[in-house]
């Protein structure tokens, strides 16, 4: 979960509540009419809505007022905008599915995590001689996926052995998705060897 | 251990489901996830790690197999876990509850041990 999406989350469970609660207070706040002791006249007074105005309403005055843009007014609301669209871009964004379906028929489906895809690559690529390796899987539409693996080679070394080999470890674990494999092998940093 | 076909509970099916999967070649061993408690079926007082077994309809149940393998072709392991499961279920009488089996390929072992 990345922080965007846990504090969208945690916002989004304590307005919830808060919103529950206010709106509980207000219904029970309904029960009476004109300036009685559960109005909603008097729950203005208790949560002491004239005082908050007197000490706001020269400030909201001179908002309407001013011909002067307030500046610390424009910040603070586009703070306010930027922090909403980060918070529902977070929760509206489509989670990442941890495990990628490869097959889905009427007996059941295949699934195989991201992460185990990914650690079988670079393995496969290490073990063919790879100093280094990053890989990933990519979803693609109307094509098979596409493992994509980026290793590094021994820098005294010519890069194609390495390429072949690579290629070949590679290989064998698309195969377990049925996954085009693609492979770049870059030279590594000096001193660094095959395990 | 035999079980009556219409008393199968999902702990039971579950146990069967993990027994014949464990049996197939290629699966090495089965993973309950995070603390151990993300992927298991409990009841009865007992627990079954690495399945998941869910209402399907109102007759049948769903398997969800959680497994770490060796490197091979993901696809005809699945088949396999699947044959395994339903011939196991029969033989136990249950056959008949098991809707879909979902396999979710947790971890790969490179060095594992090969399918025979």
């Amino acid at each position: 979960m990345t922080p965007a999406r846990g504090l969208a989350r945690t916002v989004g469970v304590v307005l919830l509540a808060a919103l529950a609660l206010v709106g509980l207070g207000v219904a029970v706040f309904c029960l009476q009419d004109g300036d009685r002791e559960v109005s909603l006249t008097a729950l203005a007074r208790y949560v002491e809505l004239p005082a908050l105005l007197d000490a706001i309403g020269g400030w909201l005055g001179r908002l309407e007022d001013s011909s002067d843009v307030e500046w610390w007014s424009v910040l603070g609301g586009a703070s306010a905008i930027l922090v909403g669209l980060v918070l529902l871009g977070s929760a509206l964004r489509r989670h990442r599915q941890r495990a990628v379906t490869v097959a889905d028929g009427p007996h059941g489906r295949l699934a195989v995590g991201r992460s185990a895809l990914r650690e079988a690559a670079e393995t496969a690529a290490m073990d063919a001689g790879a100093t280094g390796a990053r890989a990933r899987l990519r979803r693609r539409r109307l094509r098979a996926d596409l493992l994509d693996v980026r290793a590094t080679h021994p820098p005294a070394e010519a890069a194609q052995p390495t390429r072949a080999s690579v290629e070949a470890g590679v290989e064998d674990v698309a195969a377990e998705v049925e996954a085009e494999p693609r492979v770049e092998v870059t030279a590594g940093g000096r001193g660094e060897r095959a395990r | 251990m035999a079980v009556a076909a219409g008393r199968a509970s999902r702990v039971d099916i579950g146990r069967t489901a993990v027994e014949a999967a464990l049996g197939t070649p290629g699966v090495i061993e089965v993973s309950a996830g995070a603390g151990e408690r993300m992927h298991a079926t409990a009841g009865e007082g007992e627990r079954v790690p690495g399945v998941v077994v869910l209402a399907e309809d109102e007759e049948r149940l769903l398997v969800g197999l959680h497994l770490v393998t060796s490197l091979e072709p993901l696809p005809a392991l699945s088949e396999r876990v699947r044959d395994s499961v339903l011939r196991a279920a029969a033989e136990r009488g249950f056959d008949g509850r098991i809707g879909r089996i979902d396999v979710v390929i947790e971890d790969i072992v490179l060095d594992g041990p090969e399918a025979s």
